[in-house]
């Protein structure tokens, strides 16, 4: 039951246009006096910027990074375990066969979903984010709004993987019999996860539609 | 430092900076971006009041989830059980550090420091009353909220109780249903707008 604000389409006021910076922290409305980079909110303290800081640069230094680490993450062992049936090396994908393999179909597209599907198209949403808001794009603004939103929102469960290994060696312990070891892979894969997380929140998603405003160009 | 001051009447798209008029709203009522379809504000359902009555709610979850095992297993007669720390210990001693630390974390620490400072910023707030750090206290929900993943732990064990399921019996135990709780409740504590507990502050002494 959404209710829609004041103005419509056509004359979309932004706050930058009004000489107003919104506090990212508590809400407040500040008139910016001056074009300073210092200001801080009288309410709270937190520094204001009309726009992120370095958002895109710093956007794309952490999906560098965990594009690099998302090689590792993926081909080496995550987890190793020791039983009667002799040693298993397990990665990602293999987590995600033995578990359709064990008959638990559903849950197998969860980790699918969480620990595969998720982070790769992270990495090409906020790729394909940050090349248009470089190149000022006026393209299907509201979609790549609607990507960002989603993004925040779903970013976070691929960490579903590091849980299921910590609990997983936490739980099989029992010498000779059964054991649970975690690889070098889930370290690499809950930093993929950490930094593609960094990666969109250093994006300002003000950034795609500040092109509509002819005077921000 | 340059003048500043404040100005009310507006609601600003934290998404695309579009500036709206102020409306009012119902308990419940959403508003709506109408350039990009963000969420401009939510009207609370909950009091201060109501809100700390679930954070201390939250926070006895939170005590069980933490003290009594998850998961009961069993194989070939040798009987084990863990609880959630004791999980994060083996990852750590087992040579992985860094799942340890970020399990550790987004699971036990982000929600801890969540309840701590919505405790310490609703109770005095449920009294009409502000709290002597309400900002810092407030900066610090806002910048742990982000890391706080007990959802996605619950999940987590639910995924990895099966796969222990071809290997032996597995029970689960107190801790998962106590992580199970604390889940909605933190989810319900936490999602509230930061933006309108500010502005209840405002009133406060």
């Amino acid at each position: 039951m959404g209710r829609r604000g004041g103005c419509d389409l056509s004359a979309v006021v932004t706050a930058r246009e009004l000489g107003l910076l919104p506090c990212p922290q508590c809400g407040l409305l500040c008139h910016a006096t001056q074009d300073t980079d210092d200001l801080a909110c009288p309410r709270c303290g937190s520094t204001l910027h009309a726009r992120k800081p370095n958002s895109v640069s710093r956007t794309w230094a952490f999906l560098i990074a965990s594009v690099i680490l998302y090689i590792p993450a993926n081909t080496l062992t995550v987890m190793r375990t020791d039983s009667l049936f002799g040693r298993e090396n397990h990665t990602i994908l293999g987590g995600v066969v033995d578990l359709w393999n064990g008959g638990s179909w559903d849950l197998a597209i969860i980790v699918f979903v969480a620990s595969i599907v998720v982070p790769i198209l992270k990495m090409l949403a906020l790729a394909l984010l940050a090349i248009s808001v470089q190149r000022r794009s006026h393209w299907r603004q509201h979609d790549r709004a609607r990507l960002y939103r989603m993004l925040e929102a779903v970013g976070h469960w691929s960490m579903l993987d590091v849980f299921v290994v910590a609990l997983l060696v936490g739980l099989v312990r029992f010498h000779s019999i059964a054991e649970v070891m975690p690889g070098p892979g889930i370290a690499a894969f809950g930093a993929v996860v950490v930094l593609t997380m960094l990666s969109s929140m250093s994006l300002d998603p003000r950034l795609i539609w500040d092109t509509n405003n002819a005077e921000d160009v | 430092m340059p003048m500043t001051h404040a100005m009310t009447g507006l609601l600003v798209c934290e998404q695309c900076d579009a500036a709206h008029r102020k409306a009012s709203m119902q308990r419940g009522e959403t508003a709506q971006c109408t350039r990009c379809g963000a969420r401009l504000e939510r009207a609370q359902r909950l009091t201060p009041e109501g809100m700390l009555a679930m954070t201390c709610a939250a926070a006895v979850m939170f005590v069980i989830a933490n003290i009594y095992p998850i998961v009961r297993v069993d194989v070939r007669g040798a009987h084990g059980s863990s609880t959630f720390w004791g999980a994060i210990v083996s990852s750590w001693q087992d040579g992985s550090k860094t799942i340890a630390i970020l399990a550790a974390l987004t699971v036990f620490f982000a929600p801890l420091i969540e309840l701590l400072a919505a405790g310490y910023v609703l109770w005095p707030l449920a009294r009409g009353r502000r709290a002597r750090h309400f900002g810092a206290a407030m900066r610090v929900l806002h910048v742990v909220g982000e890391w706080s993943m007990p959802e996605v732990f619950l999940l987590g064990a639910i995924v990895a109780l099966v796969k222990l399921g071809d290997l032996a019996t597995v029970i689960p135990d107190a801790g998962l249903w106590a992580f199970g709780a604390l889940t909605w409740l933190i989810t319900l504590v936490t999602s509230f707008d930061h933006r309108w507990l500010w502005d209840v502050a405002e009133d406060a002494t």
